[in-house]
């Protein structure tokens, strides 16, 4: 389906109970752009993740993946989306091949496809060899890999990657990295959310900065530095100046005493 | 030993597992405390003493004293262990969940907390958890008790039953303890053959504690050596009953010594059970190399019986659920523990044999009951089971229908082979004509797919994805309703039989009433899993369309 955007959403609202997690969000990802979700813990970037994929209802609002209404058309939707959760739970007491070739099926991925892929994948995050393994047995790392890989079997056109950095050894974080730009060049668009602003500002294209469920500012970094009125700061800067968890100096005094 | 420690883990532990199995929320919210489960219990209590007094006033004002009295005596005598094996049955459905993973990361392995300390509390949590078996057996034993003049055995049943749920408590702590012993021993292995092998001494340590907790065992034990003090020793877990039986004989002196030698057994199993945990309880997980080969995608039997690769995909992560998960295996169990608890005591008696008429039917009975139970139980806890996993199938494109498709394959191949077993076994050892042979397949066949699709549209709507200490992997609305729903259906596909059985229509020629049970026990069978089929896909629908939050 052909569409101006990858993601279009339109004042999205999702409460639990008396939480607002979140609130009258809306945003566009560009076909082919990496977008970075910013925001301090629980400000509702997995919350907002998890609806871009239907696996959430939302209370309001509307969010279409390349054209396809999310609560509409939850199945064509999952089959263009990679997705890589904060803390993959995957199926401990399968092998790390066992669970990419499920994953692969429920794709309905060809056995050809299926071998070339996975080899291909467990070779450039450096799991061959250890593919037999059972996924109980996996360091954190090594789980996000096979996380990682799972999401990218099926040649998504968009990718929701929810801390996917988190437990990378930096080799295996430069290879997502360089992937998620070399996909960007072929269409692939890229949802990220992180809280390593130096990541964020070196791959995201924009980014969109999240507290109490609501956006705060979006736009490239050097927009967000312009309207900020701060030129020159660091992403970290504004990232304190917006959310207001700015002064720490007075918190880590009383925490050293 | 710190009594506070062990008194605030105790609190800890109980708030843990009140709190992660209840679904209660809002006003209803002071049943998630342990007080609750004291106000349930003296609800119980109360309601089980009036309705035995009432029974008792019926068998007082007829001519039915002595069989009351029979009656009473025997609940008194019975009550300690029968509670004994009630916790120790519920501690293995419901308290052995923890994974592997889960159990070796478990806080409590941090916190500076003796093995005593910890058995001591865990079982009094277990203990307490289950209290209200406790509150209904001993409510209605002094309604009896009362009516029958026999208010100071109630008091020593009520000691027994208390030092017998302990022990009950204290066993559960040994099969977690040689749980993980069977699987770190054997996870430091690697190969296929060692996942089944860990399998089957899972399930053979799962059927051994239940054997000797069984109580229609014991009691047939009890009965066998009745009045033999001697004998009695050498089964210990009777003992509680014993010394009832012994005060209820007026024989004190063997009372107190039944008595001692149960306190002398609570004391041990708890010793044993600290030093257990101490040398067992952390399973270290470590890799197991489960193959050598390199990977080599091929389409199995599977997409032969008409599974699409997402179906197949699904089916096999099952059966690797079934066969590599610790905390499945007791659901494994199920059968050889339903059929084992059921036959052996008939096997105990000549009319047991399956050689005889009586004992053919009861074998076929208990084989069935094992069968069907297995087959509802599985198909019930399937969708639970995939736990926090869950997310990998709900960011699939995976359609509803699908997803039923290959649950219910999933437990049809499953328990297919073990009624397969069943059957052969019955038809060899009980020498069955050719035609009760083939209904009694029949029969299998029926109440698996029937069972099956009624034991997923209940699992489908009432999953448990919570992985807890006490993961239920259905909640127990679903579990409940399933159990009464699918004793319904196998009473129903088995009735065109029982009416052939019982009634022996002879207006009626044999052969044709045969063919008219076996095609209307199919056609209920065809009737049940249609309608079943359809309220899976439209509880897969909504259970799919978001998130469990």
């Amino acid at each position: 389906m052909n569409s101006s955007h990858a993601v279009e959403i339109e004042s999205v609202v999702k409460c639990f109970g008396d939480t607002r997690a979140v609130y009258e969000v809306s945003l566009n990802v560009d076909h082919g752009e990496v977008f970075g979700l910013l925001g301090p813990n629980g400000s509702g970037k997995s919350t907002l993740m998890k609806l871009m994929l239907g696996l959430l209802k939302p209370d309001g609002g509307s969010i279409t993946v390349e054209g396809f209404d999310v609560q509409r058309n939850p199945i064509d939707v999952r089959r263009i989306v990679g997705y890589v959760p904060e803390s993959p739970r995957l199926y401990e007491f399968l092998t790390c091949i066992e669970y990419l070739d499920f994953v692969a099926d429920l794709y309905k991925l060809t056995a050809q496809t299926k071998k070339e892929r996975i080899t291909e994948f467990l070779r450039a995050f450096e799991l061959e060899g250890r593919e037999n393994e059972m996924l109980s047995g996996y360091s954190q790392g090594m789980r996000q890999k096979a996380a990682i890989i799972a999401a990218l079997l099926h040649k998504p056109k968009l990718l929701i990657l929810d801390e996917p950095l988190n437990g990378l050894d930096p080799r295996s974080a430069k290879i997502l990295k360089d992937l998620i730009h070399k996909l960007a060049d072929e269409g692939v668009s890229t949802v990220f959310s992180t809280h390593v602003l130096e990541i964020a500002e070196a791959i995201c294209s924009r980014v969109a900065i999240m507290h109490d469920g609501r956006v705060l500012a979006q736009g490239s970094v050097a927009e967000l530095r312009s309207k900020a009125g701060m030129p020159g700061s660091t992403l970290e800067e504004l990232f304190l100046k917006l959310t207001g968890t700015g002064d720490v100096r007075e918190i880590v005094e009383a925490l050293a005493r | 030993m710190n009594l506070k420690t062990t008194y605030q883990l105790t609190k800890v532990l109980t708030y843990s597992q009140l709190r992660a199995t209840s679904r209660i929320r809002g006003r209803l919210d002071f049943l998630r405390r342990p007080s609750a489960i004291l106000l349930i219990d003296t609800v119980a209590f109360v309601g089980a003493f009036l309705v035995a007094q009432k029974l008792a006033s019926i068998f007082t004002t007829t001519t039915l004293t002595s069989m009351g009295s029979s009656l009473a005596v025997q609940v008194m005598v019975d009550l300690p262990i029968f509670l004994m094996f009630l916790v120790m049955l519920s501690g293995l459905l419901w308290e052995l969940s923890y994974s592997f993973s889960f159990t070796s990361t478990d806080m409590i392995n941090h916190l500076p907390i003796t093995a005593t300390e910890y058995v001591l509390a865990s079982s009094a949590s277990v203990a307490f958890s289950y209290s209200v078996y406790v509150a209904v057996g001993l409510g209605g034993a002094l309604g009896l008790a009362l009516q029958f003049g026999l208010i100071y055995a109630w008091v020593m049943t009520v000691l027994m039953s208390l030092v017998g749920v302990l022990i009950g408590a204290l066993g559960i702590e040994a099969l977690r303890a040689f749980t993980n012993r069977a699987s770190s021993l054997l996870y430091k292995r690697s190969g296929r053959a060692v996942m089944i092998l860990r399998l089957v001494v899972l399930i053979a340590v799962f059927v051994f504690f239940q054997l000797i907790f069984n109580p229609t065992i014991m009691l047939s034990l009890l009965g066998s050596i009745a009045g033999s003090v001697q004998g009695a020793l050498y089964f210990p877990l009777v003992w509680p009953s014993l010394a009832v039986a012994s005060f209820l004989q007026d024989n004190l002196l063997s009372a107190s010594l039944y008595a001692f030698l149960t306190f002398l057994l609570g004391g041990f199993f708890f010793l044993a059970c600290a030093r257990l945990r101490q040398a067992y309880w952390m399973p270290m997980p470590v890799s197991v190399k489960l193959s050598t080969a390199t990977y080599e995608p091929r389409a199995g039997f599977l997409s032969r019986l008409g599974l699409n690769p997402a179906e197949s995909a699904i089916v096999k992560k099952d059966f690797r659920s079934l066969s590599r998960r610790r905390e499945m295996a007791r659901f494994l169990a199920i059968p050889i523990l339903i059929v084992a608890s059921m036959l052996i005591p008939s096997l105990m008696s000549t009319q047991g044999s399956p050689a005889s008429s009586a004992g053919i039917m009861f074998w076929f009975f208990s084989l069935t009951f094992g069968v069907t139970f297995f087959a509802l139980f599985t198909s019930m806890i399937s969708v639970g089971q995939e736990g926090s996993a869950v997310w990998n199938l709900y960011s699939s494109p995976l359609l509803p229908r699908e997803f039923v498709r290959a649950k219910v394959s999933a437990n049809i191949i499953l328990s297919l082979p073990i009624a397969i077993a069943f059957w052969v076994g019955i038809t060899l050892l009980g020498h069955t004509s050719f035609k009760a042979s083939l209904a009694f397949l029949l029969v299998l066949a029926a109440l698996i797919l029937a069972e099956s699709f009624v034991g997923l549209m209940l699992g489908v709507k009432y999953p448990d994805f919570g992985e807890t200490i006490r993961s239920r992997f259905i909640r127990l609305t679903g579990m409940l309703t399933g159990m009464l729903l699918g004793m319904a259906i196998a009473g129903a596909i088995l009735a065109p039989y029982g009416l052939y059985v019982l009634f022996k229509l002879q207006w009626l020629d044999r052969n044709i009433y045969f063919a008219v049970a076996c095609f209307t026990s199919l056609i209920l069978t065809a009737l049940i899993s249609a309608i079943a089929y359809r309220a899976c896909v439209s509880s897969t629908k909504k259970l799919l369309a978001g998130l469990p939050v």
